[in-house]
């Protein structure tokens, strides 16, 4: 569904912005439709909850599971979350931030990600 | 042969035999009165004239006499003007002309219409002449002839008088046969007139329904009453399943034809008549005598009330037998004969008319109804903190449905959408276009459109789907958070909203042009603040108008019905409903949205469908507005609640009532608690179903108990809020 999310290329990123509420009734839905989002050639995916007032464990759920398709591929999750936004907790208990790179911009996740994309050396 | 010919006498009708013997009477007053008179004129003494003609008020007066018979005072009468002509004959001394005063009374007695008094004028004429003519000639006769032979003479008159009287009675007798033939003539014409009326009252009753059971049962009430005792239809169901419809004439047989209703006949039982009419190739039956068995063997019948003669009718539609009809007439009265076979004949053809029709009528209008069913939402979606209650009343008698739809959706955002629509026209078209407006609408909404902008896609829509079809709309988006509804309408009437304090006004949005009437015409929507306690009701112009009210007496009578104090939404529509009469021809639609008053304590009851958590949480944000807290703790609360309410989703969405319960108090704490049917046990932590869950909720909530029992779990979670501390160390 285009409300629930669109995508932007973001660099060799893709970019995708929820905005929707996420629960149990379009976690599902949310996993789908960012795992049809990712681009083989892409080194990773970037999702973006700035906008985003809800998100609980069933979004959460859905994050870890991208992360996981992510992992097969070699590819990495980024995930944008501002400073102020009452999300933060939530990453932080269900340690979202050990599965993804966790921001509070874009371009921070971008550049978080580049780091650990780099090829050492 | 002579005795044929000769007439029956004492024919006359009582009335009119009255009617002639009061004539008679006047007569031989009359008589009573002259004869004296004339015998003084003649010189007679008085004592003379008293002692001969006091006879004639004493006949007079017994002839009179109620207590005697008819015949008797016919003879009496007779007698007392006979006598008249004998006086006359007498005090005329005999003069012969006076005898021709005999033969106009013979005439007079013919009216009558009896032997009697013929017998009588013979004998007296006879007796008279001869023996006054022995003892006193000169005052019977006047000439030498009979004066010298009187016995021989008055034989003679008494001839005569047999002359007249024959003549008379030949007249008589013609009479009697003319009246006779016109009698029957009239009869025969009361009873095609009967049969006439009778076949028009089955005319107009068949007119008046298309409902098979009314027509059946008025038939068999009218057959029973006009043409046999009992009536009996046995209807050949297309079910298979045999009906039957039973009236009698009499409260005691009406109570039998009950009982027969109950006990439908034996189809099989290929002997019995009215499985046999049912055959092929069968007509119209008249047993006389009826076999005992004919309404089947099922039902008591008193030995004193048996059918007679029956006639057993097949009712042929244009592939089958539809149904039997049997009329029967008890013993008492004459058997049923060709005219009732005729009759009953008629009644066969035009029941079958009725009966094809009504099946007809009934086939199309369970189509419809079907369509239509299906095209309604048989219950509107629950959402959290909203009450919605809706009817539809389908209009008067006739076969075509409506057009007039409504719909609610809970939209992602929180936001509910509500719409009220009606399409012109009726009939399986309009319903299939409803179907395809409302759901267009439906998929708009989802799409995040707003309400002018669902409009001004189903206005395209409809150009595409059926150019000149039209349809008026009314489309509303309801923000609960921000309180406030965003309305646009395309020729639709105008809503109510209700506040809540129970002041009911219209919504005037801008009213664009019904959908299908302008191409790409644009909709302008407003908005306007809708409070928690308001309530908004939506209705198609069957509620408002008809032929009788125009539309702003009917908006102004309904504001009036639905305004007032807080009430059951049930309450709202049922004086909504009252303001319009049962037997109306409109279809109405209706729909109230009340937006829920949130309190301290909170109570819900939620359908298990994840679908409501949306609305969940703006209903939770809304309740905790009240308590101040902040964006942080509002967020971890409601997470923290809308946690266990997924779970209670999860485990109980299968089973059970299908609902779960959640429970909140706002006071130096929030209190939360969610219940459901379901008797799960806390999972281990990073399970992929509640585990994480759990966590969370333990993280969010200061102190968390979860038990479980038989019946099912209650999830209990408190949290001190930042604003209740202040609060507290502020008093202090």
């Amino acid at each position: 569904m285009s409300e629930m999310l669109s995508f932007v290329a973001a660099d060799e990123f893709t970019l995708a912005i929820v905005g929707a509420e996420i629960d149990l009734a379009n976690a599902t839905e949310l996993f789908e439709e960012l795992w049809r989002g990712i681009r083989s050639e892409a080194r990773g995916l970037i999702v973006d909850l700035s906008t985003v007032r809800y998100v609980d464990s069933a979004g959460v759920q859905s994050l870890f599971d991208v992360a996981r398709e992510l992992h097969i591929s070699r590819q990495h999750l980024g995930i944008v979350v501002p400073q102020d936004s009452p999300i933060c907790r939530l990453v932080e208990i269900t340690r979202l931030d050990d599965a993804a790179v966790v921001a509070n911009t874009v371009d921070a996740c971008v550049l978080a990600l580049r780091d650990l994309t780099q090829p050492p050396g | 042969m002579i005795l044929r010919i000769l007439p029956r006498g004492s024919s006359l009708p009582d009335a009119e035999w009255q009617s002639r013997h009061r004539g008679i009477m006047g007569l031989l007053w009359a008589h009573a009165v002259a004869l004296p008179l004339f015998a003084l004129v003649r010189g007679f003494s008085p004592a003379h004239t008293i002692l001969e003609s006091v006879i004639l008020p004493a006949l007079a007066l017994l002839a009179a006499v109620p207590a005697l018979s008819r015949r008797a005072r016919t003879v009496v009468a007779s007698a007392g003007l006979l006598t008249a002509s004998a006086i006359l004959v007498h005090m005329s001394g005999g003069v012969i002309e006076m005898h021709f005063h005999f033969f106009v009374m013979v005439s007079v007695v013919a009216l009558y219409q009896d032997w009697m008094p013929f017998g009588a004028a013979i004998a007296y004429v006879f007796v008279h002449h001869g023996a006054f003519g022995a003892l006193n000639p000169e005052s019977v006769f006047n000439h030498q002839a009979a004066l010298s032979r009187p016995w021989l003479w008055a034989g003679i008159h008494a001839l005569f008088i047999a002359g007249i009287s024959a003549t008379c009675l030949v007249t008589w007798r013609l009479n009697e046969t003319t009246l006779g033939l016109r009698q029957r003539a009239e009869d025969r014409l009361h009873e095609e007139v009967a049969v006439v009326n009778t076949l028009l009252e089955a005319s107009q009753l068949l007119a008046t329904s298309l409902e098979l059971e009314p027509i059946l049962h008025g038939l068999a009430r009218l057959l029973a009453s006009r043409v046999a005792d009992y009536c009996v239809i046995d209807l050949r169901d297309p079910s298979g399943v045999p009906r039957r419809f039973a009236a009698g004439n009499t409260s005691e047989r009406q109570s039998l034809a009950i009982a027969l209703e109950a006990a439908p006949p034996d189809l099989a039982a290929a002997d019995h008549p009215v499985a046999r009419a049912f055959g092929p190739g069968q007509h119209i039956h008249l047993l006389d005598p009826a076999p005992p068995d004919l309404f089947g063997s099922g039902v008591e019948w008193p030995a004193a009330d048996l059918p007679r003669s029956a006639l057993v009718v097949p009712v042929i539609g244009r592939h089958e037998v539809l149904a039997v009809l049997t009329l029967a007439r008890s013993r008492g009265r004459d058997p049923l004969d060709e005219g009732d076979m005729r009759v009953a004949e008629e009644m066969a053809r035009r029941a079958a008319f009725a009966v094809e029709n009504a099946r007809l009528f009934d086939r199309q209008r369970s189509v419809s109804e079907t369509l239509q069913h299906s095209l309604l939402p048989d219950h509107l979606v629950e959402i959290p903190g909203l009450e919605v209650a809706a009817r539809y009343r389908a209009g008067g008698p006739g076969v075509e449905v409506g057009g007039d739809w409504y719909d609610l959706l809970s939209l992602a955002n929180g936001k509910a959408m509500v719409a009220m629509g009606d399409v012109v026209g009726r009939g399986e078209r309009a319903a299939a276009l409803m179907g395809q407006l409302r759901t267009a609408a439906r998929v708009y909404a989802l799409e995040g459109r707003s309400p002018g902008s669902v409009i001004g896609r189903l206005n395209d829509l409809l150009h595409e789907l059926g150019p000149g079809d039209m349809a008026t709309m009314v489309c509303a988006e309801l923000d609960p958070e921000a309180g406030a509804l965003v309305l646009a309408s395309a020729g639709h009437p105008p809503p109510i909203a209700i506040g809540p304090d129970g002041r009911a006004v219209l919504v005037e949005c801008s009213n664009g042009p019904p959908l299908g009437a302008v191409a790409r015409a644009r909709y302008d929507q407003v908005t306007l603040p809708f409070e928690a306690g308001s309530t908004l009701v939506l209705f198609t112009d069957g509620l408002v108008e008809d032929r009788s009210t125009p539309i702003d007496v009917g908006l102004d009578r309904l504001s009036r019905a639905v305004a007032g104090g807080p009430t059951s939404l049930d309450d709202l529509c049922a004086r909504a409903l009252a303001t319009i009469d049962d037997g109306c021809c409109d279809d109405v639609a209706l729909l109230a949205l009340r937006m829920a008053t949130l309190g301290p304590h909170l109570e819900l009851r939620i359908p298990t469908r994840p679908a409501t958590l949306q609305p969940l949480r703006t209903t939770l944000r809304r309740w905790l507005a009240g308590s101040g807290a902040d964006d942080q703790e509002t967020y971890e609360v409601v997470v923290a609640a809308v946690e266990a309410c997924a779970n209670a989703i999860r485990h109980t969405r299968w089973s059970g009532s299908g609902c779960y319960e959640v429970e909140g108090s706002l006071g130096e704490e929030v209190v939360l608690t969610v219940r459901d049917e379901g008797t799960w046990r806390p999972e281990r932590p990073g399970d992929d179903g509640g585990g994480r869950g759990l966590n969370i909720i333990n993280a969010f909530m200061d102190h968390v108990e979860i038990v479980t029992d038989d019946t099912g779990t209650t999830v209990t979670m408190r949290r001190r809020l930042r604003a209740g501390d202040i609060a507290q160390e502020v008093d202090a």
